[in-house]
């Protein structure tokens, strides 16, 4: 316990953190919604009716964002931070636009 | 995941508990009252202590109560008296406003206009929405508060590595950093399931709110996912004069169609029409899940135009909210979840504590300034709520009825007096702690007295006449005071610990709270 006090986690630019709290809660946030309509599409597509994939993925939208909270704060690696948060919601909007064309 | 882990989440537990403490407090503080806020209702609405009637007066005479009210609404609410709520309620829109109004059941007749939001129309709205309308911003400062609250139940167990043992430690006789943290972790272990559950769920209720376009991948349009979803049912209107069969013989066939179930509340649709449609929602008292299941019959004719039950998950869905809501009727599961609510109000206020009573010496001596900021919200969050509340009650009682725009009143008396609270609290920093327990304790005592003084129905008579609702509120209200009573004495003769004490005087030995303040440094 006591090398938690030692080990300070290294955020201690103020701009880093505002850059991950923004990653995080918003980057996380719309990450998480375009999971969300991706995870319902899925389920629909194997069998699942329409509007229960969508309440389904909606209900775990909460623990996935949850786990992308957590693993925000903990991930000290700010490029791969990065990547999933910002560049994560594009992919997946990409995909989603995708699957609504095809 | 070794102590660089743990010092993350370290951070995240205190840091996302200082900033978003205070609304989450409120929050916990307004649902814990939301348990009972049609108690509430009764204690703040005089002309609704009614006692209940085993033969409430037909639903034609209502409908013709409501219709004398609405002209030509185009449609008709009524809602039916239960156990909680012993009146009728009846509702329609008049130039593009909302207005609802109580009726006796007994006699049919229209009780005085509420002049009240109540407990369900400001301190149930207040719990989810923080009552700030505005592009929704009260629904998603709740809702990112709840994922906070998530975060920190999460951080909180990974922080506590002997969680065991927290459980059964409380030593009260130690210094308040200690006090603070072992009431700190013993509410939030035991009541950790409840507090998982209860947060989660309120999130889900609103999970179309907070996931708007979770339909886009799998619907053209939203108006698609809707119908499938909830298949509402509606028709033109033909233009003709209907002739309506009767309300109660409606009704009875909607309790035969669902094999017994009762209706909640019904709407009339296109009332006078030849196409006039009658919908009931069917009652939930009786079980957790909060069904959807409407009915929608032909005015004229008692045809089912439509029927609706919800699929498997969105049942599960509607028995997640259920959990939330506790609309079931069940005093002992009702009492816990107001005795888990209290206990989550104390695991926020404890941790501010926490944070406050580990940094006070370190910060003193660094002429740190951020600790009096901490503390003035601290105190604002907890005692200026509870004191806003009360005097939101009193407010009830002493505005008099009939006056216009008398809630609004209501509702300023309480957000003038948290905003005072909180200004109190960064102004007397640690003297304003006894100073609002003395002020609840006072307001907790002048509430029931107003109460039995204004409206006559003192402990007394409310025992002797069973008005539960209202002894009951009157009781709470005077256990409050004895508590803030109580809170205020012990803090008086405890050593002051602001930064305005002695330096000598302040705190005594910190032996004991060393560790932990390093720990959450």
């Amino acid at each position: 316990m006591a090398d938690i006090a030692s080990s300070p986690p290294r955020w201690q630019p103020a701009a880093l953190l505002v850059l991950r709290l923004l990653a995080v809660i918003v980057g996380g946030y719309y990450l998480t919604a375009a999971l969300v309509s991706l995870g319902a599409a899925g389920m629909a597509g194997i069998g699942l009716p329409g509007s229960e994939a969508v309440v389904l993925a909606a209900m775990l939208g909460f623990l996935v964002y949850l786990g992308l909270l957590i693993w925000g704060f903990a991930e000290r690696r700010m490029r791969l931070l990065c990547l999933v948060f910002l560049g994560g919601p594009l992919l997946a909007q990409g995909l989603l636009y995708l699957q609504a064309g095809g | 995941m070794g102590a660089g882990f743990r010092a993350s989440m370290n951070w995240l537990h205190t840091w996302a508990g200082v900033v978003v403490g205070a609304v989450l407090f409120a929050i916990f503080w307004m649902g814990t009252l939301s348990v009972f806020d049609r108690e509430i209702d009764r204690w703040m609405m005089p002309e609704t202590r009614l006692a209940p009637v085993a033969e409430p007066a037909s639903l034609d005479r209502i409908r013709e109560v409501a219709q004398a009210l609405a002209g030509d609404a185009p449609s008709l609410f009524i809602s039916l008296p239960t156990e909680r709520q012993p009146v009728l309620g009846i509702g329609f829109r008049k130039d593009g406003e909302f207005v609802s109004r109580n009726v006796d059941p007994a006699t049919a007749t229209l009780l005085p206009e509420r002049g009240t939001l109540g407990g369900t129309g400001f301190i149930f709205p207040f719990h989810f929405s923080l009552n700030i309308k505005l592009w929704s911003i009260g629904y998603w400062l709740v809702g990112l508060a709840a994922m906070a609250m998530l975060a920190l139940l999460v951080s909180g167990v990974i922080v506590h590595v002997k969680i065991f043992a927290d459980f059964f430690t409380l030593r009260t006789d130690k210094k308040a950093p200690r006090v603070a943290l072992d009431l700190h972790n013993v509410t939030g272990v035991l009541g950790l399931p409840f507090h998982f559950m209860i947060t989660l769920s309120g999130l889900i209720i609103f999970v179309l709110v907070y996931f708007p376009n979770a339909w886009q991948g799998t619907f053209p349009d939203r108006a698609g996912y809707f119908k499938e979803a909830f298949g509402s049912y509606s028709r033109p209107k033909a233009n003709q004069p209907g002739d309506p069969m009767s309300l109660d013989a409606l009704s009875a066939e909607a309790v035969r169609l669902w094999g017994g179930g009762t209706p909640l509340y019904l709407r009339l649709w296109h009332t006078g029409d030849a196409n006039a449609v009658v919908e009931f929602r069917r009652s939930y008292e009786d079980r957790v899940t909060m069904n959807t299941d409407t009915l929608y019959l032909d005015a004229a004719t008692g045809a089912v135009l439509s029927r609706q039950t919800q699929q498997p998950i969105m049942t599960a869905q509607r028995f997640l909210s259920g959990l939330h809501f506790i609309q079931f009727r069940h005093w002992t599961l009702r009492w816990i979840y107001f005795a888990l609510g209290l206990s989550g109000c104390v695991l926020i206020a404890t941790g501010f504590l926490f944070w406050l009573e580990s940094r006070r010496k370190r910060h003193e001596k660094q002429g740190l300034k951020g600790l009096g900021v901490v503390e003035g919200l601290t105190i604002g969050a907890t005692t200026g709520i509870i004191l806003a509340t009360l005097s939101f009650f009193i407010a009830n009682k002493l505005l008099p009825p009939g006056m216009a725009e008398r809630q609004s009143y209501e509702a300023w008396a309480f957000y003038l007096l948290w905003a005072a609270g909180f200004a109190h609290g960064w102004i007397r920093r640690g003297q304003a702690w006894a100073e609002q327990s003395w002020a609840i304790a006072a307001a907790a005592l002048c509430a029931p007295v107003l109460n039995a003084l204004i409206t006559g129905d003192h402990l007394a008579r409310s025992l002797s006449k069973g008005q539960w609702a209202v002894a009951g509120m009157d009781l709470a209200l005077l256990a409050l005071a004895a508590i803030a009573a109580l809170t205020a004495r012990k803090l008086q003769r405890r050593p002051a610990t602001t930064s305005r004490a002695m330096p000598g005087r302040a705190q005594g030995s910190t032996r004991g709270s060393t560790r932990e303040g390093r720990q959450h440094a």
